[in-house]
């Protein structure tokens, strides 16, 4: 792959799974950052309490209610809030961006390989110690 | 209110599995519901600490992301399973969660290959929280700053941050600490770790906490007898007079005073 597909096929990846990754919260303004912060811990969390926190910071920092609104409609139109029911029951949830895989992990071609030798080490350590455990020992189960 | 702590460093091998295990078997004996997860998918080890292998530990973090079953089957009881070492064995009947993720290099190969479900961890981390109704849940986290470690520092109400008083340390810790202050962390607290006895550690702690402008909680001390343990054990339980046992209760009320 030239190195302009690979950009190109990065591009579109970063489109097409949508979802907000940590690097795009850490250039949100601080505070959407401390609101995505709190939708997290509370995984979903109502538009009531959005605003009840907003009141809970010095004055200096609060936003309006409009400016919010405003704010949150975005971060719905960019995909990296999710916005659930309407009315008095209107919530968001923050959507994560999905951790990609990697073909390339070394893991691929000896992750099997792996775990084929630790059991056969685990075998043969039992065998070990059933023969010189003696009898009194019943032998292990196998998964 | 039920705390998460995370603990992390910038590089590798500077005591996180450790320390996690320590902080949250002391925290657990003050009588407090603790649990602990090992989000470090690609190297998991805390099981270890804990007595556990890849055929003792049941289902896993792995499994969990994958929807094959829900959180609190993930979750291994530990003040049920002490086995009889001699630090561990104090934990019988403590409210004592490990959630650990697997070791089977199949499952590790899997997890990296396909990626896994962000959101499906955050609710994962939040859900542990509520079924088990925890007051604390610590978090291990794999070194360096990727996707998993940024989401625990997101979500956490106390960060503790382990260095090594050593050159290569210091950089990363920096940019680290830069990050957990742009993401709001409450408390974020520095622990040095691996300290050579003949320092000064009033000194060492004071200069680090002008360096970096964050509080220390505790400068512990580079042990062979941490060594010997070998992971094996919880070493504050099984040797509490020993000063790296000493600092790590210092930590341990830190954690405690804030809530
Ligand atoms: N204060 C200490 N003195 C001596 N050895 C220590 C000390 N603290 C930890 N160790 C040893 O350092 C090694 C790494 O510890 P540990 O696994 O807890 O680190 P880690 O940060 O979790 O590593 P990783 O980044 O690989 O996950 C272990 O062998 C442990 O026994
Ligand atoms: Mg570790």
């Amino acid at each position: 792959m030239s190195l302009f597909d690979k950009l190109q096929s990065e591009l579109d990846d970063r489109n097409e799974e949508g979802g907000i990754s940590t690097v795009d919260l850490l250039e949100l303004p601080e505070s959407l950052r401390r609101i995505m912060r709190h939708m997290l811990r509370a995984v979903t969390m109502p538009r009531k309490d959005v605003l009840t926190l907003v009141a809970s910071w010095p004055e200096k920092d609060r936003i309006s209610e409009e400016e919010l609104d405003k704010a949150l409609k975005s971060l719905v139109h960019q995909g990296w809030l999710i916005e659930m029911g309407e009315g008095d029951l209107l919530g968001y949830r923050v959507n994560l961006r999905r951790k990609k895989g990697s073909q390339l992990s070394i893991f691929n071609t000896i992750g099997e390989k792996i775990d084929e030798r630790m059991e056969a080490a685990r075998k043969a350590a039992e065998e070990k110690a059933a023969q010189e455990g003696g009898e009194g020992t019943p032998p292990p189960e196998d998964e | 209110m039920s705390k998460i702590v995370s603990i992390h460093s910038f590089r590798g091998g500077t005591g996180k599995s450790n320390t996690t295990a320590n902080l949250a078997a002391q925290v657990a004996l003050a009588g407090k519901r603790v649990g602990i997860v090992d989000t470090d998918i690609q190297s998991p080890g805390i099981h270890v600490l804990f007595g556990l292998d890849g055929v003792s530990m049941g289902h896993t973090l792995n499994e969990y992301l994958r929807g094959e079953v829900p959180i609190e089957e993930v979750a291994f009881n530990i003040g049920d399973h002490t086995g009889d070492v001699s630090g561990r064995v104090k934990l019988a009947g403590q409210a004592l969660y490990l959630f650990p993720s697997s070791i089977k290099g199949s499952e590790i190969s899997r997890v990296l290959k396909d990626g896994y479900d962000a959101n499906k961890l955050n609710e994962g981390l939040q859900d542990m929280i509520k079924t088990l109704n925890l007051d604390y849940l610590f978090i291990d986290t794999h070194p360096g700053l990727n996707e998993e470690t940024l989401l625990s520092i997101s979500i956490s109400d106390i960060l503790i941050l382990i260095m090594r008083p050593d050159n290569q340390d210091f950089q990363g810790t920096a940019v680290t600490v830069d990050i957990a202050k742009l993401l709001l962390v409450d408390h974020l607290h520095l622990l040095v770790n691996k300290a050579l006895s003949r320092y000064d550690f009033g000194h060492l702690k004071a200069e680090i906490e002008g360096v970096f402008d964050t509080p220390v909680a505790a400068v512990l001390p580079l042990t062979e007898d941490m060594v010997e343990n070998a992971s094996g054990d919880i070493f504050s339980l099984a040797f509490p007079d020993h000063p790296w046992s000493k600092g790590i209760r210092q930590v341990v009320d830190t954690i405690l005073k804030i809530g």
